[in-house]
């Protein structure tokens, strides 16, 4: 993850991202986004330290499945 | 009988397979109630009498002719607007599919249609299912049978208010981060949000492919658990479904009233995050819960959690790149169609990069073996509180997509968008109300496909606390 990623985008930077999408948006509604993203990114830093290629989607579904043991009895 | 909208669900269906109630009467029961009812809390978006009449008379031929019935024989159902039925108009809460119209029935309304149930109509919701509180520019909000001024959360808010208010016996819901169980909740009724892939969503309005399932509200624990053993099970036409065969949930309820019947179950409580910051009065009515749950043997301990908190804003980069993905040529080419509110989130999706989603999905793995192996080792079921707060006022939380919107809105979902992420059942159940009036919720969280210990758990507390929850009077 880089460094701009992990602290998170400045307005002008996410408006030109969005604006690129074909999406429009105001000034305004960047900052907001901003915001959101310096959030979502905060999270990340702290829950993403994964270093093994086994933790995939796919794993996710089958530790899903290998958990529901015993599901029709207590 | 006097009031038939007054029975539960499986009462409902037990009497009109017993001859005791024509079908063709409760449909017109609940009609008139609706009638009565709907300029008040504005639950449904379209409602089809015609149609619910005949499917009520037909079913009441049935009986008649001595013929097998279905579990939901002759019961009055009605659904948020997002269940596709072909040839038939889907709005989902929004401008932009005012028009729209499938080609395909859902799998989920197939499996109701051949237990029996009769549908009234579709109910409100939040645009495009996303929303926490019942607000909808396009056809008005919802409001909560308790209290009009008071939300019915969201975003199955028609779902939540058409139950309470007695105007259907059970509704479709879905759940991406908390839909069914915020609903339930505020409006004092029983919400399941099972197991990622546990329900098909084969034709359903999609949000979040990583996040989405569909779940149910009714009015007790069992509706529910019958209502959701119909709608489960493997579907060829969703190809994230699960595998699992169909469950009987309703089976070993009825001694869930047992004194004693919680026995061998641990009931774990979080030692951070899902109280932190509680209100006294919803903390206590928790606390009054769990001791229902000790008094009937359940044993309660304290367990540890990770950082929910940040998994909480994690799911964002999940939920919004997707949903941002589904909606890309609506937001360049009708941008002026949608909410604010609605719009406001789904530019979060555009700013999320392909990279920082793809660790959150892949992320899951990891996160779901620790709460595996650090909470659910120490635990049958999570008790956590579904709103940390007494149900809020619609003036409280109409902050469109301004910017007090984010921080707002994300408290309402804080206990409940975690488990989404998991891909964990979430079984929402009334425990009281606060001094405002207003209902409060129990969650109970279990392991994956657990759906049956939820339910019975969830009946034990029904059991003891003198069964389904209050009526509100209107």
């Amino acid at each position: 993850m880089s460094a701009s990623e992990r602290d998170g985008l400045g307005g002008k930077t996410v408006k030109e991202v969005i604006t690129n999408s074909g999406v429009k948006i105001t000034p305004q509604e960047a900052e907001a986004v901003a915001r959101s993203l310096a959030r979502i990114h905060a999270a990340a830093s702290i829950l993403q330290r994964s270093r093994s290629f086994d933790d995939t989607g796919e794993q996710y579904y089958r530790l899903l499945d290998r958990n529901a043991a015993g599901e029709t009895g207590t | 009988m006097s009031d038939p909208t007054a029975l539960t669900l499986r009462e409902a269906a037990a009497a009109i397979a017993q001859g005791g109630l024509r079908a063709e009467a409760l449909v017109d029961a609940c009609l008139d109630r609706i009638q009565r009812i709907q300029p008040a809390l504005n639950c449904f978006i379209r409602v089809t009498a015609d149609a619910a009449r005949a499917k009520a008379r037909a079913a009441d031929a049935t009986v008649k002719a001595g013929r097998a019935l279905g579990l939901l024989h002759g019961v009055p159902l009605a659904h948020k607007d997002m269940f596709y039925r072909a040839g038939e108009v889907c709005t989902c809460g929004s401008k932009i599919g005012a028009d729209f119209v499938p080609d395909h029935t859902a799998t989920v309304l197939k499996r109701l249609d051949a237990a029996g149930a009769v549908e009234l109509g579709s109910l409100n919701m939040a645009e495009f299912a996303m929303g926490p509180t019942g607000h909808n520019d396009h056809f008005g909000r919802c409001r909560n049978p308790w209290n009009p001024d008071h939300i019915t959360g969201g975003s199955s808010s028609g779902s939540g208010a058409a139950v309470a208010a007695r105007l259907a016996f059970g509704a479709l819901g879905s759940d991406t981060g908390g839909s069914v169980r915020l609903p339930a909740a505020a409006c004092g009724v029983v919400g399941i949000k099972p197991t990622l892939g546990r329900v098909s969503r084969y034709g359903t309005m999609p949000l979040s492919h990583s996040l989405d399932c569909v779940g149910v509200l009714a009015r007790s624990v069992g509706d529910c658990a019958r209502l959701l053993s119909v709608m489960s099970g493997p579907d060829e036409n969703d190809g994230m479904s699960s595998r699992r065969p169909a469950a009987d949930y309703e089976r070993g309820l009825d001694e869930a009233a047992d004194p004693g019947s919680l026995a061998g179950v641990t009931v774990g409580v979080p030692d951070r995050y899902y109280f932190d910051g509680i209100d006294l009065e919803v903390a206590e009515l928790l606390a009054a819960s769990r001791r229902v749950l000790e008094q009937r043997g359940a044993k309660i301990v304290d367990v540890p959690v990770g950082d929910h908190g940040a998994i909480n804003d994690l799911s964002n980069a999940v939920l919004w790149p997707e949903a941002a993905g589904l909606h890309l040529s609506w937001l360049r080419d009708r941008p002026q169609d949608y909410a604010a509110q609605t719009r406001a989130r789904l530019l979060v999706g555009l700013g999320v990069s392909a990279t920082l989603y793809g660790e959150a999905v892949r992320t899951r793995a990891r996160l779901l073996d620790e709460l595996m192996r650090d909470t659910f080792s120490k635990c049958d079921v999570l008790h956590v509180p579904v709103l940390k707060r007494p149900v809020p006022t619609a003036a409280e939380t109409d902050v469109g997509g301004g910017a007090a919107m984010q921080e707002t809105l994300s408290q309402i979902v804080a206990n409940t968008r975690p488990f989404n992420y998991f891909g964990l059942p979430g079984l929402s159940v009334p425990i009281g109300f606060t001094r405002n009036g207003l209902p409060q919720a129990m969650q109970l969280v279990g392991r994956p496909f657990r759906e049956h210990l939820l339910f019975r758990v969830g009946a034990a507390y029904e059991a003891a606390s003198d069964g389904p929850a209050a009526r509100p009077q209107l």
